[in-house]
């Protein structure tokens, strides 16, 4: 029982994770109609960054690795946004992502040797404490904390602020948007940049759990990709319940029967999928 | 007077059309037959001129090449844009990889058995995949990928994990002996491919061929002809699935090992690539697929030794943007919208 | 082969709250030729859409000769010898034209389909273009290209949605000696703006008024008893020229239109617009569908891109190359045909990112919108369509516009609503805004404007 909950634990603190990264995700494609492959490479990135800054775990390295992720992740983003909004196709955006995420992958992967590594927590966060008479990392009970701290603010921002409010505007009718004086460009631009931000510091954050690896950067696409299709397009509260369900599958699951994961997964996809109404291109444009 | 303008703006637009290349399909022009001939002859005499280890990259460009045709049939015929047939590579070659082991090391036979595996894979996750449209397929087909790259690397009884699974050499004709030598591999991989397109250009040609297409133009319109799109594209997505089982066997009977990130997601994000890289057609698709695997493994190891994924990135990014590069020169008319006036 | 009876049984049809068609029964004979007709936001698309199986209906059934088809989708209907047009041609774009008609002749041998398909485009005068692809075919010729490939199939239903919409004067009399020698086998039914071509083609006529169902004859009772709507006698109307003699204040138009060429990829819509809006004016711009009201309304609020030496000047400033949001921030406010259908967004928050204040709400408004203050927290798409027309016009007037721009505001409104929101323009206009509104060709508003131009066939008349 006990182990369980251990087990339990470590899903959220992978879902609410999880569910920062993919709300980027959600955001550029939902409100800024950018589809992002390049994703992954940013949440690598992040992990990069705190084992260059942070590696053996100090609070200084670990907060200029913070600062300096969601700095860079914003302009990343921000940049990314500009400059694929040329691109009106999502197939050409696609392909540009992939571009952009393969060499950025590959310069990463050379800084950090192409091997697993490892990053201290913080000094002071790498202990353990006792959760139901076992002991549980510190660490990664802050990561479920202030994951879920990121996870609230941004739904408060997005449900409740004007900002947010012109943000859902922006994804349901730009051009509604423009006739208010507000041009939805810097909108789409202004989220992708969040998005990025977003992404890279969850890749600080995540670290000390899961550090830089090989193949890290396509896991986390793949399973943001899951979440913002199962949750819902346009659905900050969906992509959260599918955030948690992927978290519990990657942890639970693959304790437990390791092949059934990908099984799980695809079966989450196709729930959600199935979930909400089918919306394809059904409709003749008319004048 | 109403009359002339309108008709004049008729004239002026056939000379600023943007409607899709696709023209060259159907109708295939003298200089599209001669590069066919061309490419068809250099890859026959190959073999004769060049080391063993540009065969072998030969080789595997055929295998790209048939997989960027599975990508091109979803891609550019359907209007399904794909980042998960190496998926289908996968099921094909760890078919046939277990084809070997238990029953028989005829290739021919391996290569049905494959692209019956990727069909009928494809069949299954097609009753899903091909209601849905746009964005929505391209995630479902990577999430397909990336989560079937998993299942093999998990699945290690079955296929080895990740280091990958030895499989023995093939035999062309019942009771001959098995071949190794790498000039025949590739003349083998080459009959298989060549088998394999053509019979995919009759398809394409055929009236399947055309409704898909149809459908993928203007859905509404083919299904006011009577033609139910869902069925239709589904059994693309089958025939899409086969040919990149197909490609998967070619791999195993060609370089007689499998690992699960041969239908990882990069693969399939370049069997994407050579689909849109050179023309799109089905010619083009196996150009590209030699021009990627020319890039990354002719050319890489001499400019950026060890940043062969960069180099492919910076391909993938001219893809993307030649297209709204090459765009505008092509568009500018004297009725084309202006921003602003002069 | 004989035409097929269509049946509809109470046939209603809903979007969330709003109703679309309501309790609706219909019988076609078999061989009838029937035309639908009614004002913008009747329902006529929907009705068509529903019995070519486009969209299904909320309650109630449609047979074709007795079975039940009210569940087949499109493609099966079609295979039931169903053929049906758009009010935008649908063609196969990246198709030849001999393609697109052989893809409907889905009997024969591809071989043998393209031979019958080539002798049909050159029996409807389309030989030469037969080999080029679709999208490169101009407007007009689309339109008949569609009609061969819906009557390629023989088929015994044929269902038109606004044939004419687009067409200039010769390419519609060419349609209608088409349609008028489609064979007795085939039943027709159809909706069109073209009074002309109703007359000549249909031998009844249903009107419908607000989704419901008004009445059904024979065409020369139904069609005289109507009334006549101003955009049949266009040539009354007189030239609109560059409006100087008006404005006796000399105060400079709020806006200036010249030269104002714009349309789509395939399709000029506008030629050559002049005109002007003083402030405290309003102006009606009326014409019938596919005349060019909304492109003109998109042209003028930056959504669409206007082609060259056109040119808008908005208050002074030339606006012709801004961006939409520019060109709000110049002042102008546009309430959209559509908008935000989402369910995005609540009354509250879009009030709120219009910068509009609930207690501040005028008088004049609440009046207009007295259930405003309840429905704060309703979704915007929950409300009906005229109530969400109401919203956004209250949030284009909150921006204090120096012209506010309304596409057809007055769709789904009922009448008073309509003489209330007409007198809060002149409200607004009296306070020195300048109004351009665009209505249909018997709208209500128009009746309330300073000055009624006429959109025909992309060229602005003035006819009051």
């Amino acid at each position: 029982m006990a182990g369980q909950v251990i087990i339990a634990l470590d899903g959220l603190a992978f879902g609410l994770l999880l569910y920062c990264v993919a709300a980027g995700l959600s955001l550029s494609l939902g409100v800024a109609g950018v589809f992002q492959l390049g994703h992954g490479a940013f949440y690598l990135a992040g992990t990069c960054l705190a084992w260059w800054l942070a590696e053996e775990g100090s609070w200084r390295g670990f907060s200029a690795a913070l600062v300096v992720g969601a700095a860079a992740g914003a302009v990343a983003g921000g940049g990314l946004g500009d400059v694929l909004r040329h691109l009106r196709e999502h197939l050409d955006q696609a392909l540009a992502t992939i571009g952009f995420g393969l060499i950025l992958v590959d310069i990463l992967t050379a800084s950090y040797g192409a091997q697993p590594r490892a990053v201290e927590p913080p000094p002071g966060l790498g202990g353990s404490i006792g959760v139901l008479g076992r002991s549980y990392p510190t660490y990664r009970l802050i990561v479920i904390a202030v994951a879920a701290v990121l996870a609230t603010v941004l739904y408060l921002v997005i449900e409740r602020s004007r900002p947010g409010i012109l943000v859902r505007a922006v994804a349901a009718d730009p051009d509604y948007v423009a006739a208010l004086g507000v041009q939805p460009r810097r909108v789409q631009v202004v989220v992708m940049a969040a998005g990025g931000a977003l992404t890279v510091s969850a890749g600080v954050l995540g670290a000390p759990i899961l550090g830089p690896s090989p193949g890290l950067d396509s896991t986390m696409l793949t399973l943001s990709l899951i979440v913002v299709v199962a949750g819902g397009l346009d659905s900050i509260r969906g992509a959260l319940f599918a955030a948690l369900a992927v978290g519990q599958i990657q942890t639970t699951a693959a304790v437990a029967w390791p092949s059934a994961a990908p099984f799980l997964l695809f079966a989450v996809l196709i729930a959600g999928l199935t979930w909400r109404t089918r919306r394809h291109a059904n409709t003749v444009r008319v004048t | 007077m109403a009359h002339a303008t309108t008709r004049e703006h008729g004239a002026g637009h056939v000379s600023m059309d943007p409607i899709a290349q696709s023209s060259a399909v159907h109708r295939p022009r003298a200089a599209h037959r001669l590069v066919v001939a061309a490419a068809l002859l250099a890859a026959v005499v190959a073999p004769g001129v060049l080391d063993a280890y540009t065969i072998s990259l030969a080789t595997y460009a055929l295998v790209l090449g048939l997989l960027a045709s599975s990508a091109y049939v979803l891609t550019n015929v359907a209007g399904l844009p794909t980042l998960g047939q190496g998926a289908y590579l996968a099921i094909g070659g760890y078919t046939a990889a277990a084809i070997s082991h238990t029953i028989t090391t005829n290739g021919p036979a391996q290569l049905i058995a494959g692209a019956a595996a990727g069909a009928a894979a494809a069949a299954a996750i097609g009753v899903l995949a091909a209601r849905t449209r746009g964005t929505t397929f391209l995630i479902i087909t990577l999430a397909v990928g990336a989560l079937t790259q998993t299942l093999a690397s998990r699945a290690v009884p079955l296929t080895g994990g990740d280091a990958g699974l030895a499989v023995d050499p093939i035999t062309v004709l019942p009771g001959a002996s098995l071949v190794t030598v790498k000039g025949y591999l590739y003349l083998y991989a080459l009959v298989c491919t060549v088998i394999i397109g053509g019979a995919l250009t009759l398809m394409l040609r055929s009236r399947f061929g055309l409704a898909v297409r149809g459908i993928a133009a203007n859905e509404p319109r083919a299904r006011a002809d009577g033609y139910p799109a869902d069925t239709y594209l589904w059994v693309t997505y089958t025939v899409a699935g086969a040919v990149a089982g197909a490609a998967g066997a070619i791999l195993v009977a060609t370089r007689h090992t499998i690992a699960p990130v041969d239908g990882g997601f990069v693969v399939s994000g370049l069997a994407l690539l050579a689909a849109l890289l050179v023309t799109r057609t089905l010619v083009g698709a196996l150009l590209g697929a030699t021009v990627i695997v020319a890039v990354r493994d002719l050319i890489a190891p001499n400019v950026l030794a060890g940043h062969a994924s960069a180099l492919l990135g910076g391909l993938f990014l001219a893809a993307a943007f030649a297209r709204i590069l090459i765009r505008p020169l092509i568009h500018r008319s004297e009725h084309a919208p202006a921003r602003r006036s002069p | 082969m004989i035409g097929i009876t269509v049946d509809i049984e109470d046939m209603s049809h809903r979007y969330g709250d709003t109703t679309v068609l309501e309790q609706l029964n219909l019988h076609v004979p078999a061989g009838a030729r029937h035309a639908v007709i009614g004002a913008n936001g009747a329902g006529k698309t929907t009705l068509l859409g529903l019995i070519a199986g486009t969209s299904r209906p909320s309650t109630g059934s449609v047979h074709f000769g007795g079975r039940d088809v009210t569940h087949l989708p499109l493609h099966r209907r079609a295979q039931l010898r169903m053929s049906r047009t758009w009010q935008r041609p649908a063609v196969i774009e990246p198709l030849t034209a001999i393609d697109n008609v052989a893809l409907a002749l889905r009997g024969l041998r591809l071989a043998s389909a393209r031979r019958t398909a080539a002798a049909l485009l050159a029996q409807a005068g389309l030989a030469e273009n037969a080999h080029i692809l679709a999208g490169r075919l101009p407007y007009g010729q689309r339109r008949v290209l569609e009609l061969v490939t819906a009557l390629a199939s023989r088929p015994r239903l044929l269902v038109l949605d606004e044939p004419s919409a687009g067409l200039d004067d010769l390419e519609a009399a060419d349609l209608l000696q088409r349609l008028i020698g489609v064979s007795d086998d085939t039943t027709i039914l159809l909706t069109d703006h073209s009074r002309a071509l109703v007359a000549a083609v249909a031998d009844t006529v249903t009107v419908l008024e607000r989704g419901q169902h008004l009445r059904t004859g024979p065409t020369s009772v139904v069609l005289r008893d109507a009334n006549p709507s101003p955009a049949t006698a266009p040539a009354a109307a007189a030239p609109v020229g560059k409006q100087t003699e008006r404005n006796p204040s000399r105060a400079r138009p709020v806006l200036e239109v010249s030269n104002l060429n714009s349309g789509y990829r395939d399709h000029h819509v506008l030629h050559d617009l002049d005109f002007t809006v003083d402030p405290g004016e309003i102006v009606a711009v009326v014409g019938l569908d596919g005349a060019g009201r909304t492109t003109l309304v998109d042209a003028l609020a930056g959504t669409l891109p206007i082609w060259r030496l056109s040119r808008i000047i908005l208050a002074g400033v030339d606006v012709t190359g801004l961006l939409p949001a520019r060109r709000a921030r110049i002042g102008l406010g546009t309430v959209p045909q559509r908008q935000l259908l989402t369910p995005a967004l609540t009354v509250a928050e879009q009030l709120r990112i219009a910068d509009v204040e609930v207690n501040g709400l005028s008088s004049e408004l609440l009046a207009l919108a007295p259930w405003l203050p309840r429905r704060l927290s309703q979704a915007v798409n929950t409300l009906s369509g005229g109530e969400r027309q109401i919203l956004a016009v209250t949030c284009a007037l909150a921006r204090q516009p120096k012209l506010l721009l309304l596409d057809e505001v007055t769709e789904g409104l009922a009448t008073p609503v309509v003489s209330q929101l007409s007198g809060l323009l002149r409200l607004h206009a009296a306070r020195g805004v300048g109004v351009l509104v665009t209505d249909g060709p018997s709208g209500h508003l128009a009746a309330a404007a300073d000055r009624v131009l006429q959109l025909f066939n992309g060229h602005l008349q003035r006819i009051r």
